[in-house]
């Protein structure tokens, strides 16, 4: 038997098992496409966890995110995924009855998910099933702390000297989590380059104070993202805080570390 | 529509686009994850997140290529990690019973006409049990050399494995096949 009989045969047999006309999936894929938001809520909520921890005062920010979030229609999805931020038109956008927050949060009080167990960036590589990039070095002002896994998304964290502050390296094969607290509104959105490669920066982010029955954009909040992808891995390198240590560390600071990044430090 | 205009279409965010990939493609892509996770369910589920991931990343595109190719680099990547998951493949020491070696038998024998015997829904059984006893990694092979058409070239990359690993994969598969189906190597 040659290879085309072999072809011929093996597209008989998986005919016979699987046929065909039973293979519908757009419905399911289109379902997915909108699933894909509530794949964001995750994320966002270890995002919360370290908002608390820069003592945003009356700041609440995902705790939220807990409850499932309203999906925008599956084209806008689509249009928002080809850039690395989900742009947004508004400023704000309104909250449904269960996540708008009667009282000021407790800083004390746990936060909604804890973040995933820190481990070693070889354990993370071992069950995330690629190699993680790393910073060659430690930030100035920062104490290197460890490795989260989420999902298949590698987390490499380091806290500010004194606390207040984090940052942290998250990089995936499969693209960024996206939830509508990802949302950013287009001016905010710094189209910025990492060596060669394409990236956006964004400064702020989406808070929620209490009584209030919307987010609302707040540009000034301490909270720097950089997004970019290189290799096929998607990066997103993120500074909570401002305290005094980390302060100098800004956009062209982000800059320059997104591009000392290594394989083998 | 032809993938390139879907592509497109895609890109400027209209889910006509996907669409017409996912009708094009569906068949193929569930065919291919199934000969490497031997589960339908698993394999539309595959498939289904293919699709979207697909979709977000269609930006890395580049339309001047063939779309399939592409696509079913990430169906079969998937298919993959789930099927070392899994852990399902087990000897073929195992899974040879007394019909498989008939049918090799069969296959051997310059009267029988494989083309016929296939046809009997055994025989098929046999067929896919023999590769379902395969490792993942020369499954995945397999659906990428005689599904997908592709070289041993691309399949070092889509693997991430040097070239004498894949040609030794390949010839493994080919050899514990072989008592089977009775290929020769090419």
């Amino acid at each position: 038997m040659d290879k085309k009989n072999i072809q011929s045969i093996l597209w008989d047999v998986l005919e016979d098992e699987i046929p065909s006309e039973t293979i519908k999936l757009w419905p399911a894929v289109k379902a997915d496409l909108v699933a894909g938001q509530q794949q964001g809520e995750k994320m966002n909520i270890t995002r919360e966890r370290r908002i608390t921890q820069v003592a945003f005062g009356s700041l609440v920010i995902i705790a939220l995110l807990t409850a499932i979030l309203l999906t925008p229609p599956g084209r806008a999805f689509a249009q928002n995924v080809i850039q690395f931020f989900i742009r947004i038109e508004s400023t704000s956008f309104e909250l449904t009855p269960s996540q708008i927050v009667t009282e000021e949060p407790d800083p004390a009080a746990p936060t909604a998910a804890p973040p995933a167990p820190l481990i070693s960036v070889a354990e993370a590589e071992a069950q995330a099933g690629f190699d993680a990039a790393e910073l060659p070095a430690v930030p100035e002002g920062f104490n290197y702390l460890g490795a989260r896994l989420y999902g298949d998304s590698i987390s490499i964290e380091y806290q500010a000297h004194g606390y207040g502050g984090n940052l942290i390296l998250m990089q995936s094969r499969d693209g960024f989590n996206q939830s509508e607290w990802d949302q950013v509104p287009e001016e905010a959105i710094v189209p910025v380059k990492i060596g060669e490669l394409e990236g956006e920066f964004v400064k702020g982010m989406f808070v929620v104070f209490a009584g209030e029955t919307s987010a609302a954009w707040n540009p000034e909040a301490p909270i720097l993202r950089l997004r970019w992808m290189k290799d096929g891995i998607w990066f997103e390198m993120t500074k909570f805080g401002d305290v005094d240590a980390i302060e100098y560390l800004d956009q062209a600071g982000m800059i320059a570390l997104a591009e000392s990044i290594v394989y083998a430090p | 529509m032809e993938d390139r205009a879907a592509i497109s279409r895609l890109k400027q965010g209209d889910l006509n686009g996907l669409e017409a990939l996912v009708n094009r493609y569906q068949v193929q892509a569930v065919h291919a994850a199934y000969m490497i996770v031997f589960d339908r369910g698993l394999a539309q589920d595959v498939t289904q997140t293919a699709f979207v991931k697909a979709a977000e990343r269609i930006h890395q595109f580049d339309e001047g290529l063939p779309f399939g190719p592409w696509f079913f680099r990430i169906v079969v990547n998937d298919a993959l990690k789930l099927a070392k998951k899994q852990k399902r493949n087990v000897s073929l020491e195992e899974q040879l019973d007394e019909s498989a070696t008939r049918f090799a038998q069969w296959l051997r024998d310059p009267g029988s006409q494989p083309e016929q015997l296939v046809e009997q829904k055994e025989t098929r059984q046999v067929i896919l049990q023999a590769i379902r006893s395969l490792p993942p990694e020369q499954r995945a092979v397999i659906v990428m050399q005689y599904f997908l058409d592709m070289s041993e070239k691309d399949m070092s990359e889509k693997m991430e494995r040097p070239l004498s690993t894949i040609k030794w994969w390949l010839r493994d598969a080919r050899k514990r096949l072989r008592n089977l189906i009775d290929t020769p190597e090419s």
